[in-house]
């Protein structure tokens, strides 16, 4: 396996957070147990346009991530006049929750626009 | 691996690579790069720098297996 | 040729976090002063190949981010209560994610310049 595709299917790590949702009262974190789906990268077969849709993903959800982290501290502190750890840790929080999210929407949205159009492609 | 003869057409176009790259919009490190195969361009790239020189574009860019 | 917007300078911006550890007395903000670095992009032409290496930097960013958090919030569970636990883990993966990112930026641009000699 080379080390681009181990990148690939890393996000399926996240899955293992969903044991600490077993073994405590945070029953949230069993959520994770969902990341598990990202391990298919490591099986199917990659090539430049799998590639390139992942690395736009990832790049969209590390941007967005960003953004969101700046604009929540911010906005937690001079709006909601939290501490200005407070709103630092909610920034950060939400910055990786939207990463995560819009990486998983983007992934999602290029497969399916990928399977749609052979499947297209396959009607006479 | 994409071969290609930019040098060689720069060379007689007495081109500077700071002067190719403004004329097709990019900086001149990625005309370097190209330059030394270390750079794969988008269809869009190399299309523009075949209309700079006026020749089709398999005349700078090749495909080697 | 049209000027056209490096929004990467716009990364910079995260420097202001840095403003309210000024006005509020915590130095522990401070370390986010580090974003003007980013304000040089503001004079870099985004082309195609300056968006490639941004994009697998990003990517190799968003994967570290990813990675991370799962050893750290182990480590935070084990070694904090829950409500310091998850801040914390989440902030370790955010000092690496940056980390990465600039790393990866620093590197991509320097094996960049180096295959770009002059002719």
């Amino acid at each position: 396996m080379t080390v681009k595709k181990f990148l690939y299917g890393a996000p399926g790590f996240l899955s293992l957070l969903g044991i600490i949702g077993l073994v405590s009262d945070e029953k949230f974190f069993l959520c994770f147990f969902a990341s598990v789906l990202d391990f298919e990268y490591w099986f199917v077969k990659s090539d430049e346009m799998l590639e390139e849709y992942i690395n736009k993903s990832a790049a969209r959800g590390f941007f967005c991530g960003m953004a969101t982290m700046g604009c929540a501290t911010v906005f937690d502190f001079f709006v909601n006049n939290s501490s200005e750890m407070d709103a630092l840790i909610m920034g950060l929080t939400l910055g990786w929750a939207v990463a995560l999210l819009v990486y998983s929407i983007s992934t999602a949205y290029f497969g399916f626009k990928e399977r749609w159009g052979m499947e297209k492609e396959e009607t006479p | 691996m994409i071969k290609n003869r930019i040098k060689e057409f720069r060379a007689r176009y007495d081109m500077k690579q700071e002067e190719l790259a403004k004329r097709v919009g990019v900086r001149r490190e990625t005309i370097g790069n190209l330059e030394k195969g270390r750079y794969n361009p988008s269809l869009v790239l190399a299309w523009n720098i075949a209309k700079v020189f006026d020749v089709p574009i398999e005349e700078i860019f090749t495909v080697e297996e | 040729m049209k000027h056209r917007i490096n929004y990467l300078g716009f990364l910079s911006l995260l420097a202001l976090i840095a403003v309210l550890g000024w006005t509020t007395d915590n130095n522990g903000l401070y370390g986010f002063f580090g974003f003007v670095y980013y304000i040089r992009y503001f004079r870099v032409i985004p082309d195609e190949f300056f968006r490639l290496n941004l994009q697998k930097a990003a990517t190799f960013a968003f994967m570290a981010e990813m990675i991370s958090l799962v050893p750290f919030m182990f480590f935070c569970t084990y070694r904090y209560t829950s409500a310091k636990a998850v801040p914390m883990a989440f902030g370790l993966s955010f000092a690496v994610t940056i980390f990465a990112f600039t790393i990866a930026l620093i590197v991509l641009e320097w094996r960049e310049r180096k295959g770009a000699a002059y002719d």
